[in-house]
């Protein structure tokens, strides 16, 4: 099943990330250009869980990179 | 023959099924924590307990554990504490030194409620009874795996209520759906005493989801532009983290000293009390035994002991499991689209 929103106008599925529901203010649909604006005050406790859990990953993600960096000088 | 070289054969000649069998073992279990982990995902970032999230209230939730540990005996630290047994037993021997003296300061205090009886067991709730009683005989007993989370998750120190707090929250055998069972199991227990029962719906429920909000405006057929509002669940917009055990690769050289045949006798036993008894697997079984062989010799240093067993894991985003598809279909069905008034617009 294919994540992400489908257009309210065409029904045309636009693929979205973290990054993108994070750091941007609107989305376009690439099939009918419709702008979707985010409603931050309503979707503020959402974009903050999104925020943690996004700092949480880039955590991780440098971890892994120091341990495979380790790994690769010995 | 002396230990150290008894020892060493001992080691070296390994059965070559448990040699198999333990990084086999390691995968399942690595598995069931990606498995696990995508749970924890999928309550954490998709749902929500808004104003009924049981964290909003944690410091009088602190203020009151710590109140039942020093005055009242209530019921809920007669099933969870379970001191007696706790002082005596094996259980002691699991905690910190911190949690020792704690225990033994407070063992004379309380009573225990090792059994319930039917009726009591009756009175409670069907999640309680299920999460936290098994039943032995014709009596219901508290589970023991539970105890153990729940007294290292609360107990770890009673002289601070930020320590409470804090141990209540990052405790990693606590999830956050046990954590609200067990708060509702606590209120549960706090209103039928009689006292305020505001918060009895914390436990009947997963917790709402967590929705992102959208606005586009349309012209309509008169040139007028109107506002709309799209509420789109989170879980159907991110992809979750289904991570899986694509493939494993196990190498290594394996000399084989000797092999044992077993021959089935004909006689089925009951596997419960002969946990190593195999002979009903196969009718002929051999089990090899040996030791890890050297992978390379070394002209220059043949004493050079260079055995290895190398373990190759590669991981894939798996596919998605029926029941999260499920879920997720039920996701994508809560699709708002409503028209904003224009006395909303901003």
């Amino acid at each position: 099943m294919s994540k992400g929103l489908d257009c309210p106008v065409c029904g045309f599925k636009i693929q979205l990330t973290i990054d993108m529901l994070v750091k941007r203010d609107s989305i376009f649909c690439s099939s009918c250009g419709l702008k979707l604006t985010m409603d931050k005050e309503a979707s503020k406790e959402t974009i903050n869980v999104l925020k943690e859990f996004d700092k949480e990953f880039k955590n991780i993600e440098n971890k892994k990179n120091s341990i495979m960096n380790n790994y690769k000088t010995n | 023959m002396s230990d150290n070289v008894y020892l060493k054969k001992e080691i070296q000649q390994l059965d070559l099924y448990q040699l198999i069998s333990g990084p086999m073992t390691a995968l399942i279990e690595a598995e069931c924590q990606a498995a696990q982990a995508t749970a924890e995902f999928i309550e954490r970032v998709g749902f929500t307990w808004g104003n009924l999230e049981p964290k909003i209230d944690i410091t009088e939730f602190a203020k009151y554990l710590k109140a039942i540990q020093t005055e009242q005996t209530t019921a809920f630290l007669k099933r969870c504490y379970k001191l007696k047994e706790i002082s005596e037993n094996k259980y002691i021997n699991k905690l910190s030194e911190e949690q020792k003296k704690f225990f033994e300061k407070k063992k004379n205090i309380y009573e225990f409620k090792e059994v319930f009886t039917i009726e009591e067991y009756n009175n409670l709730k069907l999640e309680d009874k299920t999460n936290y009683l098994e039943k032995k005989d014709d009596k219901y007993e508290l589970r023991e795996d539970k105890y153990e989370k729940i007294l290292n998750a609360i107990l770890k120190d009673d002289n601070d209520e930020k320590d409470i707090e804090k141990n209540f929250h990052l405790n990693p055998l606590l999830t956050n759906y046990e954590k609200r069972r067990l708060w509702a199991l606590i209120e549960n227990i706090n209103n039928s005493n009689g006292k305020d029962n505001k918060k009895e719906i914390i436990v009947e429920s997963f917790g709402l989801m967590r929705m992102v909000s959208f606005y586009y405006d349309r012209f309509d057929e008169f040139g007028n532009s109107r506002r709309f509002k799209v509420e789109v669940p989170l879980l159907s917009l991110i992809p979750i983290p289904v991570i899986q055990v694509k493939t494993a690769e196990l190498e290594f050289n394996f000399k084989m000293t000797h092999k044992e045949e077993k021959k089935f006798d004909g006689k089925l036993k009951d596997t419960n009390d002969n946990k190593d008894d195999e002979s009903y697997l196969n009718l002929k079984r051999t089990k090899l035994y040996g030791f890890i062989a050297k992978s390379n010799y070394n002209q220059q240093d043949p004493s050079f002991d260079d055995k290895k067993i190398k373990l190759k894991i590669t991981l894939e985003q798996a596919d998605m499991p029926d029941g999260i598809n499920q879920l997720l279909n039920i996701t994508s069905k809560v699709y708002k689209s409503t028209e904003v008034k224009s006395e909303e617009k901003k």
